[in-house]
């Protein structure tokens, strides 16, 4: 049956990359030469490991890891001592996968995926002969395969592979396979992609070997399919584990039909949400209360009138290449992305505004993205562009489409099981030794194992797996000659291979195999590598250095950490750092369990001083400095630390509350006294230095009583009285008696609004950017309290009520006529400047600025009301020649009506008069209504008087 | 032992450390005696103002007035007007509200009768017209610069230089890039508005400050681009190192053409040889030994009345709460020297500096957003020279072939002349986009000899193996008065871009 050996062989697989990634960087260090004698690139490790991991042994590696003892029947140490690598489950608990991947991979499985630990047992076999073996065991394992998901497959979307894409490059995959994309924020120079595939875990080609359900269901549990954890579980949730089945399967996407042509329906895809605060809708996270199509950007699909968001995907196609500008038009905030780029930032609580973005682009077709929400108080959106050859408009509907059609494996094709395949691919199944691996139901094993028994095996016999030319009829592992060296020497020496192992071996074995080294350093080694630094990072913006992005060293994590800490987080998915994008995988309790206690002996302290006792006399009034010690009333530690699920004032360094859960008393204690000699780099600063407490109020300045004190402190498990000054109540700025201002970032005003609270209780806000009066409000001024604690991060609203947006864009502008458009600019776009405001008597502000060469007196005054409180502004304009054609713009909205009193009542809500010398005119533009004054100068001023009751 | 209380734990913590931990503390081998060293505060004394309650004296900018009343500007934006600063018990200090509700004033300075501040977004003058002890009138000079909302877009401002302008600097959007108009700049406002972009490749700054005669530097403090916190040199023109901004050279000719992209995981001084715009830093402070935050910059021109370290400069650490010394000269054309530790013990993060005539250097501190080992969220001290000389390393000097060291006053000649009372070793920094670097190119350089000068108060050593770029770390255990006595320090820094020709 067996044909002889053939010189006129396949052409070379990579054999320098055979063993599985995980091994690849384990075993380079040896010289690679191939099965050829070719010259192999030997690349780096996995991480930094550009020699042999101390104490691990790269041929018993092999044996595990090629799962020897498979085949060749051994006793129960060595199996144990080996903790072979079992292969994936195939049928009932497997993955689904199609035949002709599955025809592929036989044929050749280096080919695909070069450096897999499955053996070529086919090798060596005539071209007929080994088709006709595939073609059984494809339709044998195609029929014990588990039945395809009930579901419908998923349509594709361009934003969920991107998504996929970034998550792909975060949360750890890129740490073994090799990345596909430059790191996300490469400052430097970007990695050679290339270079590291050689020394990555393969992938093979995922689009056609399953669906994008499949893959996510395997990625979001793969201990199920491949329970050796050699794949991790990524802890990853099933939208994050469909973006990135949907990622690494995106060749499914650029699928043509029969024609050729793209399949596309026409349209966006919408996803409408809805909260409790509109502008708190994550798009990307939150779960769509509806879904469907629609024709293009509109905003029909909405149930509601407030607090709601929604989410515009797909693809837009451009006739011409060049510079295209996108524009939004948008109450309240909206974004535009195509691809990976935001062109528009529009966001934020605001009235209806226009903001732009230019990007250059080739033709054709390019993912777009437009996320809006609405809040209160009306909404719009308007998504337009211009670019060659196109006008600005809003965006039609023929531009417009989205992928349509269901994402398939490719290369597709009806397949029949055919009966008669099945039996002889069975008869194979066991004739090639397949089931010695490979368990699979209802195919009988006992007796079956024709190949000699481990003990038996000789090392330096012409003929086996591990000799220089491997016989048909043998697994071929296409092994380098450094590895079956590795492996000889490791089987003459076997007798070795019956003791266990000791704790600090197993703990080198374990990291190894796992491919631990490639985010921890230990002991010298590991940690990641420089070509993969910079694909971990961080979630949202976090200024921790690089103690916010990197996995932490292990180097002695066994006198670090509980025993049931490391438990906790080796099989229970326990984290404490939620900064960090790169996660924790899970290797599973059966093949990671053993390492609390192999670290724990491998690392124990024989000095470490004893843990002080927390129920000794005293301890409780300790815990009480310790309290005070960690609060802004000690060492604020809380200025950077978050504790008990309560944020930090500064940046969210790791919760302290999970001190005693986690970490040892001797550990604690010598870090504290040296932070930097532990964790090298550390931004935590010594509060000891050189063993003397900075703090001399507490306990006297006692070093070691202060630490004691901590320990007692934080190691309860409990927190019924927090830090000192940790929770921050609400500091309202009061009004009493005059007028009082606060610049800061207003939600609303912009990043440079100048708030004013006044004593009758209205307020404003005046956006000092746009140079406009943006906000008025009713009742309370402002809460201070989140820009004067922490780091003052972010945008505050109004403490009170009533809170009137008023319309963005410029309050003066020259028109060409009474008919033109109002200009968006504002600002100094629009030569605007500010220039500064006096304070009268009672503190109450006159802006300054100029417009052209028009300069400005803002006086704006609030009056108690005998029901509300209202504004009045007096706006007194100077100009050495007076501007012809100046208009002031005084209201814009859906709905404005004059009254017999010569006010303006704007959309129900606002009673506006406004005086000066021209006439008001109330007009249509752009599909809203408007209320312009000319603005008339006389001896080189003018004047305009504003009221606003609302 | 009661009177060397807060003294001797520079000494003593190295050894305490070294034993317990194991750990490489310096990474210098010393065999440190157990005898301690005079405190620091034998020669500099730290007053603490009282202040009032209800408020939030967060003191980021400080500034003399005419009248002599200290104008204390906060983070929240207000400044007070402080009667009696100068007292000493500080009595009868009184605060007055002058100004309230700017945003994050980190700069004040004076000229013709107006308040200059710089507050986040805006370059303001203020002037009380009415007498009532209040400003009326506040105008924006100058609003150059872009903020979008983001808290690290910081802008820190100078006093007055002899031409009449400010030196702002200008922190990058989130400290890692630049989103807005000349965010990771410095730019010159002048007192009437004219604006002139100055530098480009800022990153953090923690203050900004002239040395004596007039030359700016601010400090820069450690992250992307930034191996470690440093004092650097604005020459206009230059490029300081991190290449975030450099975009905006599209909006400007005033610096010429846009330096060439660094390369990352590179050194300074190889960078510095290819980019002609690259100004390496003068003073590299390094990470924990001198500081992790560096801060607010003071020069003492008081010809003597801080003590006798005239016309150097003092350089706060907002996370150790201390004040450090600096030291520079030019060596072939360009600023660099040494730093040494000052004084520690301020009550909070030391942000704020000013050096008054009558030789007081007033400590502003606050530990909000980071923390500070003073432990206090807010504080004004004022440190005064006690009148008593303390022994020390005044100067320390490149050499072509080694360094001189001048101290306050003679050394004994046989302990100071033995090299073996000495050790230096040598480090620098990756440069790279990454945040921070560790100490890497460690090298041991030998002190082959250590001539003392006739009169005692210099000595020279003659070193085998400086290392260009290097921060060359010298300690002086066995170097002693001729009573005896240890040097206040026996720790200096010094950053040797280039070695004398």
């Amino acid at each position: 049956m067996r044909t002889c050996f053939s010189s006129a062989t396949r052409r070379s697989p990579l054999s320098v990359r055979l063993v599985a990634g995980l091994l690849v960087g384990l075993v380079a260090w040896l010289p690679a030469v191939s099965a050829r004698g070719q010259n192999q690139p030997t690349g780096v490790i996995l991480g930094l490991l550009p020699e042999k991991v101390a104490g691990v042994d790269a041929g018993e590696l092999l044996l595990a890891e090629l799962n020897c003892v498979g085949c060749h029947a051994a006793a129960n140490p060595v199996k144990q001592r080996l903790a072979s690598k079992r292969p994936p489950t195939l049928g009932e608990g497997g993955l689904r996968i199609t035949p002709q991947y599955l025809r592929d991979f036989l044929t050749n499985p280096h080919g695909d995926k070069p450096g897999t630990t499955m053996p070529d047992v086919l090798h060596g076999m005539a071209a007929g002969e080994k088709a006709e073996a595939v073609e059984a065991l494809t339709h044998f394992l195609t029929s014990i395969m588990p039945a395809p998901a009930a579901a419908a497959a998923p349509t594709g979307d361009l934003f969920v592979v991107q998504r996929g894409k970034q998550l792909f490059h975060s949360v750890g995959c890129v740490a073994c396979h090799a990345p596909q994309e430059a790191p996300p924020a490469a400052a430097g120079a970007a990695p050679d992609l290339e270079a590291l595939k050689l020394v990555s875990v393969p992938l093979g080609n995922q689009a056609r070997k399953t669906t994008v359900s499949e893959l996510a269901k395997f990625l979001m549990n793969p201990l199920k399919v491949r329970p050796s954890g050699r794949m991790p579980a990524m802890n990853l949730n099933e939208s994050e584990a469909t973006a990135i089945a949907m990622y690494l399967q995106r060749a499914q996407l650029t699928a043509t039909d029969a024609g050729g042509a793209p399949v596309r329906a026409a349209g966006l895809k919408y996803e409408y949400f809805e909260a409790g605060d509109g502008a708190k809708i994550k798009f990307d996270k939150d779960k769509p209360v509806a879904s469907g199509s629609v024709e293009r950007f509109v905003v029909t699909p909405a149930k509601r009138k407030d607090n709601f968001g929604l989410k515009f995907s797909g693809v837009i196609t451009l006739a011409k290449a060049g510079d295209y500008t996108f524009f939004t038009s948008s109450d309240d905030g909206s974004f535009l992305y195509i691809g990976d780029t935001k062109v528009v930032d529009n966001g934020g609580v605001h009235a209806a505004q226009e903001r732009k973005g230019t990007i250059k682009l080739p033709a054709g077709d390019h993912p777009i993205l437009v996320t809006f929400f609405n809040g209160g108080a009306g909404f719009e959106l308007k998504v337009s562009y211009e670019g060659p050859g196109v006008a600005k408009q809003e965006i039609p509907a023929k531009a417009l489409s989205h992928l349509g059609r269901p994402m398939l494996p490719l290369g597709e094709t009806k397949f029949a099981v055919d009966d008669a395949k099945v039996a002889r691919g069975k008869e194979l199944f066991v004739s090639l030794n397949c089931f010695s691996c490979h368990q699979v139901k209802g195919v009988p094993t006992d007796g079956l194992l024709s190949a000699r028994d481990f003990a038996s095996l000789n090392p330096a016999a012409a003929k086996s797996c591990v000799a220089d030319q491997v016989p048909p009829g043998l697994p071929q592992f296409y092994l380098t000659a450094s590895q079956r060296a590795a492996m000889r020497a490791t089987l003459a020496k076997r007798a070795a291979l019956s003791q266990p192992l000791g704790h600090k071996e197993q703990v080198g074995r374990t990291l190894a195999t796992f491919n631990c080294f490639s985010c921890h350093a230990r002991d010298g080694q590991g940690g990641p590598g420089t070509a993969r630094a910079d694909y971990f990072g961080v979630n949202g913006e976090v200024d921790l250095g690089d103690e916010g992005r990197m996995p932490p060293t292990l180097h002695a994590v066994g006198a670090k950490l509980q025993a049931s800490w490391m438990k906790t987080v080796l099989t229970e998915g326990g984290a404490v750092r939620p900064y960090m994008a790169t996660r924790m995988p899970q290797f599973g309790a059966a093949n990671v369990g053993h390492l609390p206690v192999a670290f724990e002996s491998a690392d124990a302290r024989v000095d470490a001083p004893p843990q002080p006792n927390g129920f000794a006399p005293g301890a409780a009034e300790a815990a009480k400095h310790g309290r005070r010690l960690v609060g802004t009333t000690g060492l604020s530690c809380i200025a950077c630390h978050n504790f008990a699920g309560n944020k930090s004032l500064g940046v969210p360094a790791l919760d302290l509350a999970t001190t005693g859960q986690r970490l040892k008393w001797d550990w604690f204690r010598r870090y504290l006294l040296d932070p930097a000699s532990l964790r090298p780099g550390t931004r935590m600063p010594p509060f000891w230095p050189e063993g003397k407490a900075v703090n001399k109020d507490i306990l006297a300045g006692n070093t070691e009583k202060q630490i004691d004190a901590l320990w007692m402190y934080l190691a309860r498990k409990n927190f019924t009285d927090l830090p000192t000054g940790l929770v921050q109540g609400k500091m309202e700025v009061v009004v009493t008696n005059e007028a009082v201002i606060y610049r800061n970032f207003i939600d609303g005003a912009g990043s440079r609004a100048i708030g004013v609270g006044y004593p009758e209780k209205a307020n404003l806000a005046f956006d000092a950017n746009d140079v406009r009066l943006a906000l008025i409000w009713q009742g309370a001024f402002i809460d201070a309290a989140r820009h004067r604690t922490g780091r003052g991060v972010g945008f505050e609203k109004p403490l009170g009520g009533n809170v009137l947006k008023l319309p963005a864009g410029p309050e003066f502008a020259v028109l060409a006529d009474e008919k033109a458009a109002w200009p968006t600019d504002a600002g100094k776009k629009a030569e605007f400047q500010m220039r500064g405001y006096r304070l009268d008597e009672q503190q109450r502000p006159t802006f300054r600025y100029s417009f052209k060469s028009v300069e400005i007196e803002d006086f704006p005054s609030a009056v108690a009301g005998e029901d509300d409180p209202f504004l009045q502004r007096t706006l007194t304009l100077k100009a050495a020649t007076p501007v012809a054609n100046l208009w002031f713009r005084a209201a814009v909205g859906a709905k404005i009506v004059a009254q017999a009193d010569g006010s303006f009542l704007v959309d129900e809500r606002l009673k506006l008069r406004v005086t000066g010398e021209g006439k008001a005119v109330l007009r249509e533009s752009g599909g809203k209504q408007e209320v312009l004054v000319p603005v008339k100068f006389g001896g080189g001023a003018a004047k305009l008087v504003e009221e606003f009751k609302w | 032992m009661k009177t060397t209380k807060s003294k001797s734990w520079l000494r003593l913590g190295h050894w305490f450390t070294a034993c317990l931990a194991g750990a490489v503390v310096g990474t210098l081998d010393i065999v440190r005696a157990a005898e301690t060293a005079p405190p620091e505060s034998d020669y500099y004394q730290i007053v603490t103002l009282p202040i009032p309650k209800g408020i939030t004296l967060e003191a980021s900018a400080l500034q003399l007035m005419p009248d002599g009343k200290l104008a204390v500007a906060t983070r929240l934006g207000e400044i007070y007007m402080v009667e009696g600063a100068f007292a000493n018990p500080p009595e009868n200090v009184k605060f007055n509200l002058y100004a309230s509700g700017l945003h994050e004033i980190l700069g004040l300075t004076i000229r013709e009768g107006w308040l200059y501040c710089v507050q986040r977004c805006e370059v303001t003058r203020m002037k009380d017209t009415k007498g009532k002890g209040r400003a009326d009138v506040f105008e924006t000079i100058a609003d150059p610069w872009g903020i979008n909302g983001d808290y690290h877009e910081y802008a820190f401002g100078s006093k007055f230089d002899k031409d009449g302008n400010i030196w702002t600097v200008l922190c990058l959007t989130g400290s890692f890039t630049s989103e807005n108009p000349y965010r990771g700049w410095s730019l010159r406002v002048s007192h009437d508005g004219k604006v002139t972009p100055t530098c480009s490749g800022v990153r953090s700054p923690g203050g900004i400050g002239a040395n004596a005669v007039g030359d700016m530097f601010y400090t820069d403090n450690q992250g992307p681009w930034n191996g470690a916190c440093a004092l650097k040199h604005l020459e206009p023109g230059t490029f300081q190192g991190n290449p975030q901004g450099n975009k905006w050279y599209k909006l400007t000719d005033a610096l010429g053409k846009q330096p060439e992209e660094p390369k990352s995981g590179s050194r300074m001084h190889i960078e510095a040889k290819k980019i002609p715009q690259l100004m390496p830093p003068p003073i590299i402070f390094p990470y924990r030994k001198m500081g992790q935050s560096a801060s607010g910059i003071a020069c003492d021109t008081t010809g003597g009345k801080f003590g006798i370290f005239q016309n150097q400069l003092f350089v706060g650490d907002q996370t150790h709460s201390t004040v450090m010394r600096v030291q520079l000269e030019k060596v072939n054309g360009r600023y660099q020297g040494a730093c040494f530790p000052f004084r520690a013990g301020f009550d909070s993060g030391s942000l704020s500096l000013e050096m008054t005539p009558d030789g007081s250097l007033f400590v502003g501190g606050s530990d909000r957003g980071w923390g500070a080992r003073g432990g206090k969220p807010f504080s004004l001290q004022r440190l005064v020279w006690t009148g008593k000389k303390p022994f020390e390393i005044s100067e320390m000097r490149a050499r072509p072939d080694g360094f001189e060291l001048a101290f306050t006053s003679a050394v004994d000649s046989g302990s100071a002349s033995s090299p073996a009372s000495y050790q230096m070793e040598t480090y620098t920094y990756i440069y790279q986009s990454s945040y921070g670097s560790p100490e890497v190119d460690g090298t041991k350089p030998t002190i082959k000899s250590a001539t003392v000068a006739a009169d005692g108060r210099s000595v020279r050593l003659v070193v085998d193996g400086l290392q260009e770029g290097h921060v060359h770390e010298l300690h002086l255990p066995g170097v002693r008065s001729p009573e005896g006595k240890r040097l206040v320090h026996d720790a200096a820094y010094y950053t040797l871009n280039q070695i004398p020709k």
